[in-house]
């Protein structure tokens, strides 16, 4: 705990303190991390809020057309997806996508002493390897979140479309009208902040990885199950500050 | 003794780890132009010894001052500073997996000069043809073979012309050629450049090739120092074995596992009981 506040402080260092003094840091790095923590992710959180969207249609079809209410079917797609599931779910395929990965990277790269080459090089190692995976994280989980919501909206109007006697305009002008801008802020904030609490433990992980390969596979697992814990205990505390006062 | 300035002096240095001191109050000053070659026995704390200096491990008591600075009570932007100033090779070269050769000997001059991409590219091309591996800018570490990592580790801890170069086993895993080829190296940047070097190392045919001075250490006391003349004569009989590689002497043949520095919290388990719980776990 201690050396993640550590960490949290240094990092917040580089990131905001350090650029006025004249050590900026490099654009080129935050891009690849970007490409590999975002790009490269787009299909899977595709297919994901592809099936969320199916799913929560099906789910509020099943509820609603005993009530003959399955117009409201999209309502019930949109919010639940901008609110809880979008973001949710996607920082799920991202902590085990990236997270993982970034935590074993990180550790192998403790066990395998390049570290400690960097600091001894006087290359401060929080600038050079956390800093560009922070930014990349803390631009691309919110950027696939929206992109995830469009997608989870299209799955929620396939089945609107194919199986329920809904049109395309209808789905959309009701989509439209339920949802609040807040829905989808909110939901941007959300995964915002569960991209922080990724990868600052993901990387906390991987920096204090002992032990060889052993500690590695520890470090990797360790940094999943936190980072999944902190993300759902955290979206309960975000969801009750947001909606529930 | 040289009368060339101090570079390195470190004064009464001492460590421990829980009860075992690893390092027990030792001094001994480096000055500039030498090649000061540390030997000693597997675990005898060169390594630690060596990250002492370079101010990755902070010591018990004592004190140890690069260019006239104490870098033990230093900051970390001070302690940059300084590293700015030194060159490392690691023992098993700690190159960055990531990214290639060529790109590995770049990233201090990227990191800590101005240059221009093309001087940069000079560079490194230069500097990877002095350890013998022009040619190689492209290829991942992971394709290349640990003697010549090694090497290509060297070129970048000389990549920033560094006034003092620190190399922890330079030679190990190297074939004789290349041992004898990273050895001129090292004088060459020595008696040309004024470099200053020091050398941890098992190898006594390239220490008493490159050495200006040698400190043999034993249960971290330095056991003899001196020329390499000197240690070659010197009576010691423990000395005369390490450098002779002999087999029987006053050196004991096994360490126990306390007196090694790393693993002070493993407690020794009896193979008896390993093969209880593996036979416990069988159906």
């Amino acid at each position: 705990m201690k050396n993640f506040l550590r960490l949290n402080a240094s990092l917040l260092y580089w990131v905001l303190v350090a650029p006025f003094k004249g050590q900026l840091f490099k654009i080129s790095p935050i891009f690849r991390q970007m490409v590999f923590i975002g790009v490269r992710a787009t299909p899977m959180v595709a297919l994901t809020a592809f099936s969320i969207g199916v799913t929560l249609a099906m789910q509020a079809a099943h509820s609603l057309q005993q009530l003959g209410a399955e117009i409201y079917v999209p309502d019930l797609v949109m919010v639940t997806l901008l609110r809880e599931m979008g973001p949710v779910l996607i920082a799920v395929i991202v902590i085990g996508r990236s997270g993982s990965a970034v935590a074993a990277e990180l550790g192998t790269m403790k066990v395998s002493e390049e570290i400690e080459a960097l600091e001894v090089m006087a290359i401060n190692p929080i600038s050079y390897l956390i800093v560009p995976r922070f930014i990349a994280m803390l631009i691309m989980l919110p950027a696939l979140t929206v992109l995830g919501n469009y997608i989870g909206v299209f799955g929620g109007w396939a089945v609107c479309y194919f199986a329920l006697d809904v049109t395309t305009a209808g789905y959309i002008l009701r989509a439209l009208q339920s949802a609040d801008t807040w829905d989808l802020y909110s939901g941007i904030i959300k995964s915002a902040v569960f991209a922080w609490l990724i990868i600052t433990i993901a990387c906390n992980a991987g920096l204090h990885v002992e032990g060889g390969a052993e500690g590695v596979g520890q470090a990797t697992t360790s940094a999943v199950v936190q980072s999944l814990l902190a993300m759902l205990v955290t979206n309960a505390i975000l969801t009750a500050l947001f909606f529930f006062n | 003794m040289l009368n060339t300035p101090v570079v390195v002096e470190v004064t009464n240095l001492t460590r421990t780890f829980g009860s075992r001191t690893v390092i027990d109050n030792l001094s001994f000053t480096i000055h500039r132009g030498e090649t000061l070659v540390i030997m000693g026995g597997s675990g005898c704390g060169k390594s630690t010894l060596l990250r002492h200096i370079i101010g990755v491990m902070k010591p018990t008591a004592g004190s140890v001052k690069i260019f006239g600075e104490e870098i033990t009570t230093m900051n970390d932007r001070q302690i940059e500073e300084i590293r700015r100033r030194f060159g490392m090779l690691f023992q098993s070269g700690a190159l960055l997996a990531s990214l290639t050769v060529g790109e590995n000997v770049a990233l201090p001059l990227l990191q800590h000069t101005d240059l221009t991409i093309d001087e940069v590219d000079e560079t490194v091309t230069q500097k990877l043809q002095m350890v013998g591996l022009s040619g190689f800018n492209e290829l991942k570490p992971s394709e290349i073979s640990g003697g010549m990592r090694k090497r290509v580790g060297l070129a970048r801890a000389l990549a920033l012309d560094p006034e003092l170069l620190f190399s922890d086993e330079p030679t190990s895993g190297l074939d004789p050629i290349m041992t004898a080829v990273v050895d001129k190296l090292t004088l060459e940047l020595t008696k040309d450049e004024g470099m200053t070097a020091v050398v941890v190392t098992h190898d006594m045919t390239s220490a008493f090739r490159i050495a200006t001075r040698m400190i043999m250490l034993g249960r971290g006391k330095i056991l003899a120092q001196g020329t390499p003349e000197e240690i070659r004569t010197h009576p010691d009989p423990e000395v005369q074995q390490f450098i002779n590689g002999e087999a029987d002497g006053p050196m004991p043949l096994n360490l126990s596992q306390d007196d090694h520095e790393h693993h002070p919290h493993v407690k020794a388990r009896p193979l008896v009981s390993a093969r209880r719980r593996f036979h416990h776990k069988m159906p």
